[in-house]
Order: C-alpha cells, then structure tokens, then sequence
C-alpha cells in the first residue's frame, strides 16, 4: 500500500490536487478526512471503454449485460456481487430494479433487472487457487452490436507480453505514469486520485449506500427464494 | 452387420443438412429415401445431394419402400407426433429431433407409441459424442472437479428463423400460441425451444435432477419476430448445485434463406461454453474449439470457422447399434421428459415472475 500511496502522492502533486488522499486498502480511501469507497473498478480502462460504447450509441438497443468472475477460495462471494452489480449501472448507465438469486456456498447466480427491462446474468465461484488471478468476462448484447472485454472465441483474457525462457513471464502494462502497477492497483491509484480531484466523496458513499442495499436483497432472495424489488 | 435402411422425413429442421454426409458415408447405413414436406425444402435437398428418391409424400415414399427400418423425423416440432404414429404403424425405429414435443399428454402418448411397438427412439442430443464434452464426463467421473457447486453455460446460436421459418411460428415450434407474460407482445417458441442442451447436460453431469428455476426474458435484439430470442435461467439441482444457463439467439444474423457463408453478422455463429465450479477448481470449456478465422468472401467481415462439427457420426453409430443390438438409447423418450419439463419450467417462470419447484 505504501507503494501505491506514492504513485497516489505523485499524481496529486503533478496535478496539484490539494485536497488530502490517503489509501487505507484496495477498497477505500481517507479523502479529506472521510473514509470513502474507491470502487476502483470504474477505473479499469476496459470498463470506461465499454460504458463509452454503450453509452456514447456504438450499441443500439441494449437487451442483456452478461457477468461471469471467478475469484480466489477466500473471497466473499457477496463482496464480488456489489463489485459487479456496480459495473452493471456502471456500464449501462441504468439503475437495478429488482434482483434474483441462489447460492451454493461459495458460488452464486443472480439475474438483475435494470430500468427498460435489460437483464443482467452475474455468475460468481471463489473456488480459484491461493495465487490465481481472477478470471472474468463482461458482455452487453444488444440489437446493433455486441461488446465484450474478452476477445471473440476465447475464454481468457490476452497479455500484452509473453516471454518463454527459463522462467517464463507475462506482463500486461496499460498506464505509462503508473508503469509497473498492475491493471488493479492502477486503477486504486486513479479512482483515489479521480474522487479528490472532483471531489465525489459524497458521490461514492452514496453509490455504497445503495450497493450494499442490493447486495442485501440478494441476500434475502438467496434465503426467501423470492425475486425482490429494490 | 447389415447396414441399416433409413430415410428422412420433412427436411425442414435445421439440423437437416448435418445428416447429409453421415448418411453418405457411414458403411452402416443404406440411405434409402427422403420424403420432403414441400417444394422449397425439395430444391434445397435436391441441390445438395445427388442419388437419393425423393418423394413429396411420406406415405408414398413409406408405400414405395418397404424395406425402410429407420427413420430421422427432421421435421418442425408440431409434426413429431403424427410421424411418430406414422413410424410406429409400420414397426420404424425413430431419430427424433431435439424437441419431441412441449406438450406434456402429448409427450406420455409417443412414450407408449413406442414402448407398445417396441421401437427405438433416439432423440437427437448430438452434444453427447462431442469430444469435448467426453472428456469432461470424464473429469468428473475421476473426481478432478470434487463435488460440482455450479454448473453455468451457453447454448448459443443465431437465430434460425429466416432459413427455418417454422421455428418463428410458435404453433408449430412450440405447439401452440401462449403469451410468454401478460402485457408482453411475444410469444413461447423462440430462442429456448431451440436449445435443450444444457439443460440435458446439467443431469448428466452432476447425477441430480432440477429441485427449482427461475427465468427472466429480455427484450428483444430481433423485434419483429413474436417469439423470445434473449432470455437468462438460474435455479438449483436437488443435490444443491446451482445454475445459470443462457439459451438465447444472441448472435446475430444476415436473414438467409438457406444457411451458408456469411450467415454471420457477429464473427461466431454458435457457442457452447460450460464452466463447472467445483470443490476442488474450475473448469471452463469451450465446446467448439479451437477453430480459424477469415475475412474473406462474401462479406468481408472477421468470421470464426469452425474446425469440428462431427457429432452426428457417434450419434448416428448409437443409433444402429441401439437398433441392432436392442438397446435403450442414451437419450431416450423417458429420461428426456424430465429435460422438456424444465424447459416448461422456464416459461412458467417467466410468465409467473417466480422460481418454479420441481
């Protein structure tokens, strides 16, 4: 974190941002002074660049928004649902309605409904390895168009480098003033560093406060079996 | 062993075409006759393959051969039950297409049609002799996967219904008209009756049988045609596996009368993934891979080209044996009730809003 707090400090001192960032996790900063949810996922250019050409009219007509993220044994599955039910509004520019859900222990199937009726598949397991990298893929199909940040006919997500030697090595770099980080700690460096320079603190507080409140339906439609209306 | 007699009736399934080379060269088979259900199909059938009678009566061709002792009903969903009559009359082992019917008195009375005549019926869920699908049978039976927690995939394809236009009829696909939810302008038909796979394939590979399902349609990609084409299923199994299973004609289509290149307008025509998380990891499976790619003629446009496609040589080599050495087939008209009873299942969700319990 240390590590991530300096590529934080030199981005709000290059863009002299006065108002004081402070990491606290992966998940949430201090920004002056209140402790605020980064949802740094929206910072993850492959999400900016979906939301653009779903929002921006490249896709007509938005019919359904498949999710599927398969992540580490010791993750909660729930914190991964309000990961991704934030990417759904996120991308699609549109509120979540109702929601439906089951659970096998550590893996869950929801079907959200957003405004205008687009229906979102979120398939979730935490059954990868200690040291596997997450595994995901975002969908939006719609009557003009299909967007996706896997790559057509494959099941995994490409490196940018590939090296086979006597150790092998991958490298995907996609930030040159934060080369070396990974695509996720870039993306908690510039949702830190983007939440003091607008100063949306409340923004994103309010944006938890409704998350959580849809990951608790799915909570209750996981228990009721029962689709629940947000 | 002496090559069976088989012959095709109707020729307007879109699964038609798969049976052309298969009957041509399996040494087991003596292709005799095709019987085609009218005048558009009889040309498409006739361009395609040389030295086959062709009749436009299935009587006639029935009358005319005798010696036929099989038959592929590859025909629209409404038809099954009279050509299975017609079959059973005659003492003819049946192929039935993936759906034999969606209505359930319907489908008792083909149940005792063909344990009264003693017939083989085998429906078509070429899924099964894919290679892909062999060795994840097998990765299970070893215990590499532990306990399967869930089991998500897709069974996705274009739409068929401008090359096959009965499939956007909902009488003859799905047997009748039925509103797919109040206020809603579509009809049952679409895009599931297309795609019973997965919903087969759950059952076999956890062992279990469905305990609840719940369904949501989405709008539309295609909005003039009166049936679903995007719809997403999740649910849980009696032995606790969870579900999420998309059925949908999600990629989309040039509107070609007869299937062929540049069908596609999105690069791949036709996906079956499945991703079984279990105790002991994940599995994640492309069905159809790996393949080339091309844009070449006629569009021009990024095409995926598939490299395999042969399921109907092991589904056609158990359906001879089936016959011949009186043999219950793998999918059969009594294990397969349960599959189509899910898929009513899905509809019922939909148009209720809440999961069905089995």
């Amino acid at each position: 974190m240390i590590y991530l707090q300096e590529k934080l400090d030199f981005l709000l001192d290059k863009y002299s941002v006065d108002t004081k960032a402070e990491l606290k996790d992966c998940k949430t900063a201090v920004i002056d002074g209140v402790v605020t949810p980064i949802l740094s996922h929206r910072l993850e250019r492959r999400f900016i660049e979906l939301k653009n050409i779903v929002q921006g009219g490249t896709l007509f007509g938005v019919s359904v928004m498949r999710v599927a993220r398969i992540v580490n044994k010791n993750a909660n599955i729930f914190d991964e649902l309000y990961r991704e039910l934030d990417l759904c509004r996120f991308i699609l520019g549109k509120e979540i309605v109702a929601i439906t859900a089951v659970q096998n222990e550590n893996t869950l199937n929801v079907i959200a409904t957003a405004e205008t009726g687009i229906v979102c598949t979120i398939e979730i397991s935490a059954t990868l390895s200690d040291g596997e990298k997450p595994k995901d893929k975002h969908e939006i199909i719609s009557q003009r168009g299909i967007a996706c940040d896997v790559v057509v006919d494959t099941q995994l997500k490409q490196d940018s480098i590939y090296f086979f030697g006597e150790e092998n090595k991958k490298f995907t770099d996609v930030d040159f003033e934060l080369y070396g980080l990974s695509v996720e700690d870039i993306a908690v460096v510039r949702s830190a560093f983007q939440i003091a320079q607008n100063k949306s603190a409340d923004l994103m507080l309010t944006f938890d406060k409704e998350l959580k409140l849809m990951v608790e339906k799915a909570k209750e439609s996981v228990k009721t079996g029962e689709r629940q209306v947000i | 062993m002496k090559p069976l007699k088989i012959a095709m009736m109707s020729m307007t399934h879109g699964h038609t075409r798969k049976y052309y080379q298969t009957l041509m060269d399996n040494p087991k088979l003596d292709w005799v006759a095709v019987a085609t259900a009218n005048d558009e199909v009889k040309e498409i059938f006739l361009n395609s393959v040389k030295g086959i009678p062709c009749y436009d009566s299935e009587i006639e061709m029935l009358d005319a051969h005798p010696e036929i002792e099989a038959v592929v009903l590859a025909s629209e969903n409404s038809e099954h039950l009279r050509q299975m009559k017609l079959c059973a009359e005659r003492g003819i082992h049946i192929l039935s297409m993936k759906i034999p019917t969606f209505d359930m008195e319907e489908y008792d009375e083909m149940i005792d049609i063909v344990e009264k005549n003693n017939l083989v019926c085998q429906i078509e869920l070429e899924m099964h002799y894919n290679p892909v699908i062999v060795r994840m049978k097998e990765m299970i039976a070893n215990g590499e996967i532990g306990k399967i927690k869930s089991f998500n995939a897709t069974n996705i394809t274009l739409s068929p219904v401008w090359a096959f236009p009965w499939q956007g009829v909902p009488e003859k696909s799905y047997g009748k008209r039925v509103s797919i939810k109040d206020g809603d302008h579509r009809f049952r038909g679409g895009a599931l009756c297309d795609h019973p796979h997965i919903f087969d394939m759950i059952r076999h590979m956890t062992g279990s049988d469905f305990e609840s399902v719940y369904a949501e349609v989405a709008p539309n990609i295609r909005p003039d045609i009166e049936e679903e084409d995007m719809l997403s299923v999740i649910g849980k199994m009696k032995d606790g596996t969870i579900f999420s299973l998309d059925p949908s004609w999600s990629k989309m289509e040039e509107r070609l009368k007869v299937p062929g290149p540049g069908w596609e307008v999105f690069p791949k025509r036709m996906e079956v993934n499945i991703t079984l998380n279990g105790e002991k990891g994940t599995l994640m499976a492309d069905c159809f891979g790996p393949n080339v790619y091309h844009n070449g003629l006629p569009n021009d446009r990024y095409t995926v080209q598939y490299t395999y496609f042969d399921e109907w040589i092991g589904l056609i080599d158990e359906f001879v044996d089936n016959i011949r050495n009186n043999k219950t087939p793998l999918i059969n008209l009594r294990w397969h009730r349960r599959t189509i009873e899910a898929m009513n299942a899905v509809y019922e969700s939909i148009q209720t809003g809440k999961f069905v319990k089995f």
